[in-house]
C-alpha cells in the first residue's frame, strides 16, 4: 500500500514574489489550466490540482498523491512540456497545510491583491471552483477548500467594508458623482479630451449607469470614435462653453498647458444653467479647469489631487478593516482545520478495524483445527464482541476527539503507533 | 375602549422606537446595499395604529382631541411620521428616517406620560370643520419643517464637498440632488396645505359670530403664507443654485415661524 500524503501544498507566484513580465508568463486561460490539470494529477500520484491565475498570481493548489512534498522542481517541468515556459528567475513560494487555506482565504478576501479590497478577486477564485466541479467531482479537498474561499471572500465584504470605497481616479470620479446625482443614467457626461484618460474614465461611467456622453476634442477625428465607442455625440473644443451649459458632469482630461475654463466664463455658463448644479472632474495635468471655478455657486470641482486624497481615505478606511476580517479568517481557518481532521482521522479508524479484524481472523484460523464446527462457531462469535468492545474506546476517542475539536495530530499518532499501524494510507 | 386606548398610549411609543432603531440601522449602513423596507413598513404599521388612537381618543372624548398639551404633541408626532412617509414614498429614499423618527417618537413619549382623559374643551373642538383646518395647518407646518431639515442636510453635505472632506454626512445621506428634491417636496407640500388650512379657517370663521377676515393674526398669516408662495416663485423664476435655494427655504421657515408666533402674540 503506497502512503499518501494527506497535506494541501501551495506553489505561489505573485505580485510578492515575481516580476510582471514572468506573471505574464505565467498566466493560464481556462483551457490551458483543463489540459495542464489532469497531467499533474497523474505525474504526482493520483492528486488534486487547482490553478488560480490572475494577471497578479499563478498558484497550484495541490492535495494527496504521494507522500514526498509536490516541490516547484515537480512541477516545472511539466511546465516547461506543456506551456514550453521556463527559466524562470522567480523562485515561487511554498506552502503547507493550514496555511494554504490562510492564504487562499486571505486571497478571496481581497487581503493579497495589489489594491487592497478590490472585488474582481472572488470571481476569479469561483471560477477556479466552476472549473474544480468540471472535473466530475474528483477533488473532494481543494472543491472543499474553495468553497471555504469562497465563503470568506463573500463573509468579508458583507461583514466589513474592507471592499467600500473608489481606489483608482475613474471610480472615485464616478463615486462622486453617485454621491451628488444618485442614479447617473439620463445625466449629461462631458468629456473633454479624447485620451486614454477619458475612455477609461467614459467606461467607468458607462458601468455605473451613465448612458448620454458628449465627446469635446480638438481632433474630430479622435473625438468622433471615442463618441461613437459610447454612443455619444462629438462637439469640437470651441463649442466647449455651450457644452457646459447643459452637461451634468463634465471630465476633463486633455494636454492642454492653458486653463480651457476660468471663473469669468463659468460666470455666464451658470447663469445659462440657472444654477444648477456641475460637477467638473479635472483629471488632466497640468489642470485644465481654473481653480478659482470652484469658487461659483452650484459648481462642485475636484482635480486630480482631490481624487488622490478620496482614494487615500478609502484606502485607510480599508486598512481599518483588516483587523475585522483576519478575525473572519481566523475563524474560517479553525473551521477548515477541523474538516480536514476528519479527512486524516476517518483512514486511521478504517485502518484500525481492518487491524483488529485481520488479527481476529488470524486468531481464529491459528485454533480452527482444534475446534469442533459449533465450537468454531461460537469463537467466532465471541471474538467478534471482544474486538468490537476492544475497539469501542480508541474509536470513541477519535470520534468525540474530532467533534470537538479536540484532537490533536500526535495524538493520532501516537494511537497509530500503539497499534503498528505505520504511516497513514 | 378606555382600556385598548390606554394600551395604544404605552404601545405608540415603544412602536416608535422600534422603527427609529430600524432606520438607525439603516442609516448606520455605508454600503450600497439596497436599502431594507422593513423601516418603511414599520413605520406604516405605527401610523396606522397611530391613527387609530387619534381617532378612538376623538370618538371617547367626543371631540376632536387637540384641546390639551399632550394631544397636541401627539399630533404633531403623528404628521412628522406621515409627511415624513409621503416623502420617503414619493423619492424611494429611506436613509433620512432616522431625523424624523425621532422627534415623533419624543413627542409621542412625552405625550403619552402627560396624557389624561379631562373633557373640557372649547366648543370649537366639536366642529370637524375646525379640525380639517387643524390638522391641514399642523401637517403644513411640519412640512415646511421638514422641507427646512432637508435644506439644512443640503447645506450641510455641500460644504463638505465643497471643502473636500468627504466625513459622515457625505458618506451617510443621500445624494445631493435627491436632497434637493426632497427639500423642494418638503416645502411646496408645506406651502399648499398652510395654505389650504388658511383657507378653511377662514371660510370656517364666516360662520361664526363677531368673525373678521380683517382680524390683524389672519391677515398677518395670510401675508406671511404669501410671502412664503412669492419667495418660492422667484427662486424659481429667477434661478438659484441648489445652495441658495436651501438657505432661503430654511430662512424663510424661520421667519415664517417667527412671524406666526409674533402675530399670535401680538394680536391674541
Amino acid at each position: 500500500m503506497t502512503a499518501v500524503s494527506h497535506d494541501i501544498w501551495l506553489i505561489s507566484f505573485s505580485h510578492h514574489n515575481t516580476s510582471i513580465e514572468e506573471r505574464d508568463r505565467l498566466v493560464f486561460s481556462p483551457d490551458e489550466v483543463a489540459e495542464f490539470v489532469p497531467r499533474v494529477g497523474s505525474v504526482l500520484g493520483d492528486s488534486e490540482v487547482a490553478v488560480l491565475s490572475t494577471c497578479n498570481r499563478t498558484e497550484f493548489y495541490l492535495y494527496g498523491g504521494a507522500s514526498t512534498p509536490p516541490t516547484w522542481d515537480t512541477i516545472s517541468p511539466l511546465l516547461s512540456e506543456t506551456r514550453h515556459i521556463g527559466g524562470l528567475a522567480a523562485r515561487p513560494a511554498q506552502l503547507r497545510g493550514a496555511e494554504v487555506a490562510r492564504h487562499l482565504f486571505r486571497v478571496a478576501a481581497s487581503m493579497e491583491s495589489l489594491a487592497l479590497g478590490e472585488d474582481q478577486i472572488l470571481a476569479q477564485v469561483k471560477d477556479v471552483h466552476r472549473q474544480l466541479l468540471g472535473f466530475g467531482g474528483k477533488s473532494p479537498v481543494l472543491d472543499r477548500l474553495y468553497q471555504f474561499a469562497i465563503r470568506c471572500g463573500k463573509r468579508v465584504r458583507t461583514e466589513t467594508t474592507l471592499c467600500d470605497g473608489a481606489v483608482s481616479i475613474a471610480s472615485a470620479s464616478v463615486e462622486l458623482s453617485k454621491r451628488i446625482y444618485g442614479d447617473l443614467s439620463g445625466l449629461e457626461i462631458a468629456l473633454v479630451g479624447a485620451g486614454e484618460t477619458s475612455e477609461n474614465a467614459a467606461e467607468h461611467f458607462k458601468a455605473s449607469g451613465g448612458t448620454r456622453f458628449v465627446v469635446v476634442n480638438r481632433g474630430e477625428e479622435r473625438g468622433r470614435a471615442l463618441a461613437d465607442q459610447f454612443h455619444g455625440t462629438y462637439r469640437p473644443m470651441d463649442e466647449l462653453d455651450a457644452v457646459l451649459r447643459s452637461a451634468d458632469i463634465a471630465v476633463f482630461a486633455t494636454a492642454a498647458k492653458e486653463p480651457l475654463i476660468n471663473a469669468a466664463a463659468m460666470k455666464p455658463i451658470m447663469k445659462a444653467r440657472s444654477y444648477r448644479s456641475l460637477f467638473l472632474l479635472d483629471i488632466s495635468s497640468p489642470r485644465n479647469v481654473d481653480p478659482k471655478v470652484a469658487n461659483a455657486s452650484g459648481v462642485f470641482l475636484y482635480n486630480i489631487d482631490d481624487l488622490e486624497a478620496v482614494i487615500r481615505d478609502n484606502l485607510k478606511t480599508r486598512q481599518k478593516e483588516i483587523p475585522h476580517a483576519e478575525r473572519i479568517i481566523d475563524e474560517l481557518v479553525e473551521e477548515w482545520e477541523a474538516w480536514m481532521q476528519t479527512i486524516r482521522v476517518r483512514p486511521t479508524i478504517g485502518e484500525l478495524a481492518r487491524h483488529f479484524e485481520a488479527l481476529r481472523e488470524s486468531e481464529i484460523e491459528r485454533f480452527s483445527s482444534k475446534y469442533t464446527p459449533e465450537q468454531h462457531e461460537a469463537v467466532d462469535a465471541f471474538s467478534r464482541t471482544l474486538t468490537k468492545k476492544l475497539l469501542h474506546d480508541p474509536i470513541m476517542f477519535l470520534r468525540a476527539g474530532i467533534e470537538d475539536g479536540s484532537l490533536k495530530p500526535e495524538e493520532v499518532d501516537i494511537l497509530r503507533r500503539i497499534f503498528g499501524l505505520g504511516d497513514p494510507e | 375602549m378606555l382600556g385598548l386606548l390606554n394600551t395604544l398610549q404605552f404601545v405608540l411609543p415603544l412602536a416608535y422606537a422600534a422603527v427609529f432603531a430600524l432606520y438607525m440601522r439603516q442609516f448606520l449602513r455605508t454600503d450600497d446595499v439596497e436599502e431594507s423596507p422593513l423601516p418603511r413598513r414599520g413605520l406604516y404599521l405605527v401610523l396606522t395604529m397611530h391613527v387609530a388612537f387619534f381617532v378612538l381618543r376623538g370618538v371617547e372624548l367626543g371631540f376632536m382631541p387637540f384641546a390639551s398639551k399632550p394631544d397636541f404633541l401627539s399630533l404633531v408626532a403623528l404628521s412628522i411620521g406621515i409627511v415624513y412617509t409621503f416623502i420617503e414614498f414619493s423619492q424611494k429614499q429611506g436613509r433620512t428616517g432616522v431625523f424624523f423618527v425621532a422627534p415623533a417618537l419624543l413627542g409621542q413619549s412625552i405625550s403619552a406620560v402627560l396624557m389624561d382623559y379631562d373633557k373640557k374643551h372649547p366648543l370649537l373642538l366639536e366642529n370637524p370643520i375646525y379640525g380639517v383646518h387643524v390638522i391641514f395647518l399642523v401637517l403644513g407646518l411640519t412640512a415646511l419643517a421638514v422641507g427646512a431639515l432637508y435644506a439644512l442636510m443640503y447645506v450641510l453635505m455641500t460644504r463638505q464637498l465643497k471643502s473636500r472632506e468627504l466625513g459622515v454626512f457625505f458618506k451617510r445621506l443621500p445624494p445631493l440632488m435627491k436632497l434637493d428634491r426632497m427639500s423642494r417636496l418638503g416645502t411646496g407640500s408645506g406651502i399648499a396645505l398652510v395654505g389650504l388650512g388658511l383657507c378653511i379657517g377662514a371660510l370656517l370663521g364666516t360662520t361664526i359670530e363677531g368673525f373678521d377676515i380683517l382680524d390683524p393674526k389672519i391677515v398677518v398669516s395670510f401675508v406671511i403664507w404669501f410671502g412664503y408662495l412669492a419667495g418660492v416663485g422667484i427662486t424659481k423664476v429667477r434661478g438659484l443654485s441648489g445652495d441658495q435655494t436651501a438657505w432661503v427655504t430654511m430662512l424663510w421657515f424661520v421667519v415664517f415661524m417667527f412671524s406666526v408666533g409674533l402675530a399670535n402674540h401680538s394680536f391674541t
